[in-house]
């Protein structure tokens, strides 16, 4: 697809919680072990009243600071499992808080660690097929908020953020091509339950996420090799020819395993989960823009997004990182 | 590869969860070995993919397999003990 991602701004909320924290409210945890396993020290936690809409306001206004123009937008995707409301979505609030013009498509995509895959798939068809012009993705989550302290499983991986990515045309190739894949027979592995309209009386605490880790663990082994190898057989490529894998930042021992099947040197893969933590639908936006700070990305690299979890779901593509025009 | 031996699934067990001053056995489980928890338990599905050169994957029941006995059959059933 002839399109090409303009900029990529993020931001955490400054509440940060690290092993003392934790240990503090759990000091039955050995949280030495947990960090060796999960690879993770910080991460990120949202404040009381601050929403996935806030984080994503203002992830995008550092877009704006930085010289990028709201007149311009004619498309708001926001990625989201944190909805401010059941109704009405989330994406409308954002295009009046953001000041974005009232002919600017505005809508939420609800779905987390693949969600960035499958706005960037729905953006550059829009751009493509010359429907809007310029796209502002946000993938936004609070989902500590659905954390409970004492959640050994999840405590220690989920962190809040939001990250803002700009697409506009290009007179190049950039982005595609893409492989996705859905499985919602797994849908009760990593789940709010009684969140929504369906209130059942289920063993799992209601209002709080619900992680079955080896089950998912299980899905990632399974699903993600075979991700990568039809997104490879699609682009006619071999591991040899991508320059940087940019996984979703689940935790070390899922990137490890993938790594490990896979037989991808460790050197083409970006990680950035031990600062951050798992960021949900965020993190390869975010990792992203960290391998560019880190001068990992340069022009005309190919690199391969891999995201899934939740749902089950997952995507994949392949973007040629800011091809020369 | 010559087929492993449930010995061989204790002894990978044994190391995935890095236990020193305990041993393993056929009897052993989630309810009475501490260091077996969820993030235990993937520990052992790594030790188990590697030892099996990435076969695990496939093999969906280990997700939910809470002893010694039901991994060891479970292996069993998929003829790869």
């Amino acid at each position: 697809m002839k399109v090409l991602i303009e900029d990529i701004e993020y931001y955490l909320p400054l509440k940060v919680e690290d092993a003392s924290v934790l240990k503090k409210d759990n000091p039955d945890w050995q949280i030495e072990r947990i960090q060796e396993r999960t690879g993770i020290t910080k991460r990120h936690i949202s404040g009381a009243n601050q929403t996935a809409v806030d984080l994503a306001r203002l992830a995008a206004e550092k877009l704006f600071l930085l010289g990028s123009h709201r007149d311009e937008i004619d498309l708001l995707i926001l990625v989201t499992q944190s909805p401010d409301y059941k109704i009405p979505t989330s994406a409308c609030l954002l295009q009046n808080l953001l000041r974005l013009n009232k002919d600017c498509m505005a809508f939420d995509i609800n779905l987390g660690c693949s969600g960035f895959i499958y706005a960037l798939a729905v953006a550059a068809s829009l751009i493509e097929t010359g429907t809007v012009k310029k796209a502002l993705l946000i993938c936004s989550d609070t989902y500590t908020k659905y954390i409970d302290k004492h959640d050994r499983t999840c405590r220690p991986i989920f962190s809040d953020g939001a990250c803002a990515v700009l697409l506009k045309p290009s007179n190049h190739h950039c982005l595609g091509p893409f492989d996705m894949g859905t499985d919602g027979s797994g849908f009760l592995n990593l789940i709010v339950p009684s969140s929504g309209a369906r209130i059942k009386k289920l063993d799992k605490p209601k209002g709080k996420l619900f992680m079955d880790g080896p089950e998912l663990f299980m899905f990632t082994m399974d699903t993600v090799p075979k991700t990568i190898n039809a997104l490879l057989d699609k682009a006619g490529k071999t591991i040899k020819d991508i320059d940087l894998f940019v996984f979703h930042q689940a935790s070390k021992v899922v990137i490890d395993n993938i790594i490990r099947r896979m037989q991808i040197p460790k050197r083409k893969v970006f990680i950035n989960y031990h600062k951050i933590g798992n960021t949900v639908s965020a993190s390869i936006p975010i990792a992203l823009k960290d391998a560019e700070k880190k001068g990992r990305l340069k022009p005309n690299d190919k690199i391969m997004l891999v995201g899934f979890g939740v749902g089950y779901s997952w995507g994949s593509c392949i973007i040629h990182w800011r091809a020369r025009q | 590869m010559a087929k492993a031996a449930e010995k061989d699934i204790l002894k990978i067990i044994q190391g995935a969860l890095n236990l020193k001053n305990k041993n393993i056995t056929i009897n052993s489980s989630i309810s009475n070995t501490t260091e077996w928890d969820s993030l235990g338990h993937l520990s052992i599905l790594t030790a188990l993919d590697k030892f099996f050169k990435g076969k695990i994957g496939k093999v969906k029941e280990l997700a939910a397999a809470d002893s010694v006995k039901k991994i060891v059959q479970i292996l069993k059933n998929n003829k790869l003990i």
